[in-house]
């Protein structure tokens, strides 16, 4: 019996949902998942394990996140003559709010006034987190203070013809009507979904939560004050204009299944250990956004497995029952590619095993309905039909439309007396999957990828071959998640077979005979042996591992 | 006609075979075999008698050596077993597995740590590390590999101790005078020390007067080549190219030295082979000491061997073309003197085709009828990469020839080692530009700061480096460090850069003084910097130096980086008409906005 750790409404959610939590979603870009989940984070006040729904008696427990809408710093910084989804009332806004900025500067020059505004918001401009081009109200901030978090805006019919009325007419405070916060296209749960994983993998064990949060606490507040200032002075002289103080986001979590886990435990444990360096604070936020993303693709691997079952992850049997093969092809073109393509076949099978799964979903939920349902033939499927407009609804129209010839033509085969029981049941399994299966692969199949090649797990971006890689951003970040800070430098050998046992990453022969890929794929153990010797290289060129005269590769955390 | 043969090649070719059995009894080899003449090779080595003089006294250290197979370390743990003992031993089963016993004292001898096996290993550590804690009165001399021994004290948490004490000193140095624990890394020496003395010891007389009856006598390479690296000047050229590598951080065994410089002498050439060759009017000229020493014909199995091999290669001396070098090749310089010396050094000899050299070089300078103008060009452009490399190693101008190596600043980096003081500030300005240039990877102008700047570097937009600390170039020193050892040959000075905290911090009140940073610059990084500072772009030598530069400036950040003294304060480059414009922005608690200052 699935449990559910979120807010967990009885209401209908895609197939995606009801395997991975509600939810992911491939529009979100790699480094939204971050942003959210920092905001999320910083709207609990810094708190893990809030937000759930059954906790109403714990003293100060927030049930809501909070969040500064930020619209004025997001104008400034944003909105400009090149903007594509111009609209007057945004450009009499960031009109008037740099009106208001020219009289904060103390500088009685007024030629350089201009100037400085100008150098304010190119600086912080350049730390825009996102390369597409997209609307100003759909723009982030890299974090590099709390001031910089900017939740995912949405201006309603900004794509439609310009706003008839004069926007001049408006008073200041009714600019900001018309944006609201919860289209979640962008910031479409994954980071709720982050913090729901770290709050369940720290449920019992108080001190790793408060390290935690602490850490990142510290990591948003401590540096970089004086941007931080900066954007808040800039926000508050918006506010300052439109004089009003409901400028805040109010929002509730989604929810994951299996709040017990193992999987939640160790993501938590690399965050604690990964949190725990001496990095400086850009470089530490980057090397973040690569963990939550390669946790994210675990998780999503992980849930994935054929040997997924709510016992398994209760027990903890599944983080070995549902360890992934992942082959990290190191060696490219070389030797012919061999290792290229099997990772690039295992890659592949990544992407069945989660249709797969899907599929299994829709079949037991049908064969449980079926085996509910009334003995009468005629009235079987009319009570499918209603089971799964129950479970799934369809608010695609045309989706529907084909789901309802077919199963009229299946209905017209049973009736004719052509097909068993059975048959039938199947048959409306695969038609309803089908039906499914579109939204499926459109908006969550491609999540494992897409992150996976911005964070450096999946290569080339663009092109064929695609298969799994390890950039040298995202090996640092594992070193820095998987050893603690203060630790004996560990053997190269050791290190592997950590990645392996952790991740299913399958680098060397060693790792290649435990995850009985050498059996299945039947290349020459020759060509892990040099793939192994690829990773060797490429740490010791990024500063990682120490190779010495003897053979010994120690890899250390500095 | 009869074949002669000098039996001192074949002991020289003996060196070079590089095989794994041949690697594991070389120790034996090269000190219980006497050569065919003359006496074998010694090399006196600081470390040697410093080992001897601890172990000739009553209370002597604990010992461990680490280095690379063919350091030296089976070596030395003979000697000192000679030297305890009192009497030469000459072979480990005499030994046996069991600690040697004088006045009452054990020394237990490990002479190869990964010879033991994990557990043993452990256990001899473990004994050890109660020696020095006072519980036991053994001695222990260890040879071990680094990294083996680092691997083995990880593994145990009893061993974190020596963990910690053996760490120290690989990283900071031998301590020397501890009469309780040296470690000594022999991975420190600087073999070239000892590169004079093993080319005077090949070249001896008494190991060529084999050579008087053979009918090649005045033809052979090889003999030709012991001439020449007996001349004084022409070893210490081979000298400088082993500190070039030394210069680089790169350790070359004292192992793969003797082999390097057997095979440059020999090209691991037999006699009868070269008789037969000569017979046949073949080419000699390709067994020259000057091609052999970097590994010979391309397709050797040497050169796919031999490290230094391919260290030196890399820096493909001979292979580009300088004018001034050129043009004394081909035309012999403009005065008399020069013609004279051009003169001295291309005569006619087997390492030139005897006469070929000069006949294509005169067929080319005068023209001739009998070939075509093209052929004569090509003839003498394939001489030209030979004849750079001789001049390497044969003319005196070593400010012309040194440009054959691809370091451009090479002679600052030298002139400053050897304590020169006039380039000593303005070096010292340029590499500050070259840090602020490579931190930021913008082409900074200023040289009074160093600044230390941070980015976001997958932004959509340009990047604006925010300076988190700023240093002036004013408390910034270039220092030379002689490096005099007591314990090891180390004839490497280094070149630090000591950077002091930022005045700020040092203004502090009641906080301790804070220590400055001190960062090693070995050629490369050097040479890196300086091109930086001179204009160069950003990704050459990005690669090899990019990790330094990187642990320096995160070392700045953590030491020196304090957010409270620059509250309100956002100093960041922005991009004027002509330059990089430092632009400072504060904003104050009220929300008010200022240009800084």
């Amino acid at each position: 019996m699935t449990t559910h750790y979120g807010h967990y409404k009885n209401e209908q959610y895609p197939i995606a949902a009801q395997i991975w939590g509600h939810r992911l979603r491939t529009g979100q870009h790699w480094i939204e998942y971050m942003l959210e989940f920092l905001s999320v984070l910083a709207g609990f006040k810094y708190r893990l394990g809030q937000g759930l729904p059954d906790r109403d008696g714990v003293d100060n427990y927030l049930s809501e996140y909070v969040i500064p809408q930020r619209l004025g710093l997001r104008r400034f910084v944003f909105y400009d003559e090149r903007e594509k989804t111009r609209d007057s009332r945004d450009t009499r806004a960031t009109f008037a709010l740099r009106a208001q900025l020219r009289q904060l500067l103390a500088d009685p020059d007024r030629r350089s006034d201009a100037e400085l505004l100008e150098q304010a918001r190119s600086l912080l401009r350049s730390f825009s987190a996102i390369e597409e081009d997209r609307s100003w109200y759909a723009k982030s901030l890299f974090p590099v203070h709390e001031e910089f978090l900017l939740w995912e805006a949405l201006r309603k019919g900004s794509t439609l013809k310009e706003y008839r009325f004069s926007a001049d007419d408006l008073p200041l405070a009714q600019l900001d009507q018309g944006l609201e916060f919860r289209a979640r296209n962008f910031f479409a749960r994954g980071g709720e979904i982050y913090y729901l994983i770290i709050s369940a993998g720290t449920e019992n064990d108080a001190e790793r939560r408060s390290r935690i949060s602490n850490r990142l606490q510290k990591l948003l507040t401590e540096n970089n004050q004086a941007l931080g200032h900066l954007a808040r002075a800039i926000d508050a002289a918006w506010g300052h204009l439109i004089a009003t103080n409901n400028g805040h986001i109010r929002g509730t979590l989604g929810w994951i299944p299996d709040p017990n886990c193992a999987l939640y435990r160790n993501f938590a444990a690399d965050l604690d250990t990964f949190l725990d360096n001496d990095l400086d604070s850009l470089e530490c936020l980057e090397l973040l956004a690569h963990l939550i993303g390669f946790h994210i693709i675990s998780y999503i691997y992980h849930r994935a497995h054929p040997a997924s079952h709510p016992e398994g992850h209760r027990s903890g049997s599944c983080l070995e029952a549902c360890r992934p093969e992942l082959l990290i092809d190191l060696l490219g073109d070389q030797d012919g590619g061999i290792v290229r393509d099997c990772s690039a076949r295992l890659l592949r099978e990544q992407d069945d095993r989660q249709l797969r799964r899907a599929r299994d979903l829709v079949m037991e939920r049908v064969g449980s309905w079926a085996a509910a349902a009334p003995a009468e033939s005629d009235r079987l499927l009319a009570y499918l039909e209603d089971e799964a407009e129950q479970d799934f609804g369809f608010a695609r129209t045309r989706t529907k439309h084909k789901l309802d010839n077919a199963v009229r033509e299946i209905q017209m085969r049973y009736t004719a007396g052509e097909v068993r029981r059975e048959t039938l049941i199947r048959a409306y399994g695969d038609k309803l999957f089908e039906a499914l299966s579109s939204d499926f692969r459109r908006n969550f199949l491609a999540v494992h990828r897409k992150v996976g090649r911005a964070i450096g797990l999946i290569a080339p971006r663009k092109g064929g071959q695609v298969r799994f890689v390890l950039g040298d951003t995202l090996l640092k970040t594992l070193v820095l998640a998987t050893l603690p800070r203060g630790a004996a430098p560990v053997r190269l050998g050791d290190f592997l077979k950590l990645l392996y046992e952790r991740y299913g990453i399958v680098v060397g022969p060693g790792e290649a005979h435990a995850a009985d890929l050498v059996e299945r794929l039947r290349i020459n153990e020759e060509y892990y042996s040099r793939n192994r010797e690829a990773l060797r290289a490429r740490m010791q060129r990024a500063g990682l591992l120490t190779q010495y005269s003897d053979a010994t590769a120690l890899v250390h955390r500095r | 006609m009869s074949v002669v043969s000098n039996p001192f090649v074949d002991y020289l070719n003996r060196y070079t075979t590089a095989s794994p059995d041949h690697e594991a009894a070389f120790d034996e080899f090269l000190s219980q075999v006497k050569p065919p003449s003359g006496e074998p090779l010694r090399l006196e080595t600081r470390v040697e008698a410093y080992l001897k003089e601890c172990f000739s006294q009553p209370n002597s250290p604990s010992i461990i050596l680490t280095g690379n197979a063919g350091d030296g370390k089976t070596y030395l743990c003979r000697q000192i077993v000679n030297a305890y003992t009192g009497r030469s031993v000459t072979s480990w089963e005499q030994i046996g597995d069991g600690p040697i016993e004088r006045d009452g004292r054990r020394l237990y001898i490990v002479k190869d740590l990964s010879e033991l096996g994990d557990r043993r290993g452990v256990e001899v550590l473990r004994g050890l590390l109660s020696s020095l804690a006072g519980k036991t009165t053994d001695r222990y001399l260890i040879a071990a590999n680094e990294g083996r021994l680092r691997a083995l004290c990880a593994e145990d948490k009893s061993l974190n101790d020596l963990y910690t004490r053996i760490d120290d000193q690989l990283r900071k140095g031998s301590n020397g005078a501890s009469r309780e624990f040296v470690v000594i890394n022999l991975n420190d020496v600087t073999t070239s020390s000892f590169v004079p003395a093993a080319i005077r010891w090949m070249t001896h007389d008494e190991h060529w007067s084999a050579c008087q009856h053979c009918p090649i006598f005045g033809r052979c390479p090889v003999r030709h080549n012991a001439q020449r690296l007996s001349d004084t000047y022409v070893a210490s050229r081979v000298q400088m190219l082993y500190q070039l590598l030394e210069y680089l951080d790169i350790h070359v065994t004292v192992r793969d030295m003797l082999i390097h410089l057997a095979f440059t002498l020999t090209g691991n050439q037999q006699c009868d082979e070269l008789q037969n060759k000569d017979s046949q009017r073949e080419n000699l000229s390709g067994f020259s000491y000057y091609e052999n020493i970097w590994g010979g014909k391309v397709d050797s199995v040497f050169r796919r061997k031999a490290s230094v091999v391919q260290h030196l290669e890399r820096l493909r001396i001979g292979d580009h073309s300088l004018f001034e070098i050129d043009d004394f090749i081909v035309n012999g310089g403009d005065s008399a003197t020069a013609q004279a010396e051009h003169q001295r050094i291309f005569a006619q000899a087997v390492d030139l085709n005897h006469r070929r050299f000069e006949q294509d070089r005169r067929a080319y300078v005068e023209g001739g009828a009998e070939q075509r103008a093209e052929d004569e060009a090509v003839a003498l452009m394939r001489w030209l990469p030979h004849c750079r490399r001789k001049l390497f190693f044969e003319w005196q101008r070593a400010d012309l020839v040194n440009r054959l190596i691809p370091f451009l600043y090479l002679d600052t980096y030298l002139d400053l080692l050897r304590g020169e003081q006039c380039s000593l500030d303005q070096v010292r300005r340029d590499l500050v530009l070259g840090l602020n240039r490579a931190f930021s990877r913008l082409y900074l102008t200023d040289s009074d700061n160093l600044y230390v700047t941070t980015q976001y570097l997958h932004s959509g937009e340009q990047p604006r480096p925010l300076v988190r600390l700023s240093i002036p170039t004013s408390g910034i020193e270039l220092r030379v460090d002689p490096r005099q050892e007591v314990v090891y040959d180390c004839d490497r000075p280094d070149l630090w850069l000591r950077i002091a905290p930022p005045p700020v911090l040092a203004l502090r009140e009641g906080a301790a003084p804070m220590k400055p940073i001190g960062w090693r610059l070995n050629l490369m990084t050097f040479e890196y910097l300086m091109r930086l500072a001179h204009g160069g772009t950003y990704n050459i030598l990005a690669d090899e130096c990019e990790l330094s530069v990187r642990s320096l400036k995160d070392q700045l950040l953590s030491a020196f980086a304090q957010e409270q003294a620059k509250a309100g304060l956002i100093e960041f480059f922005v991009a004027e008409r002509r330059r990089y414009a430092l632009k400072k922005l504060q904003i104050d608690e009220q929300g008010n906005l200022r240009s800084g200052g």
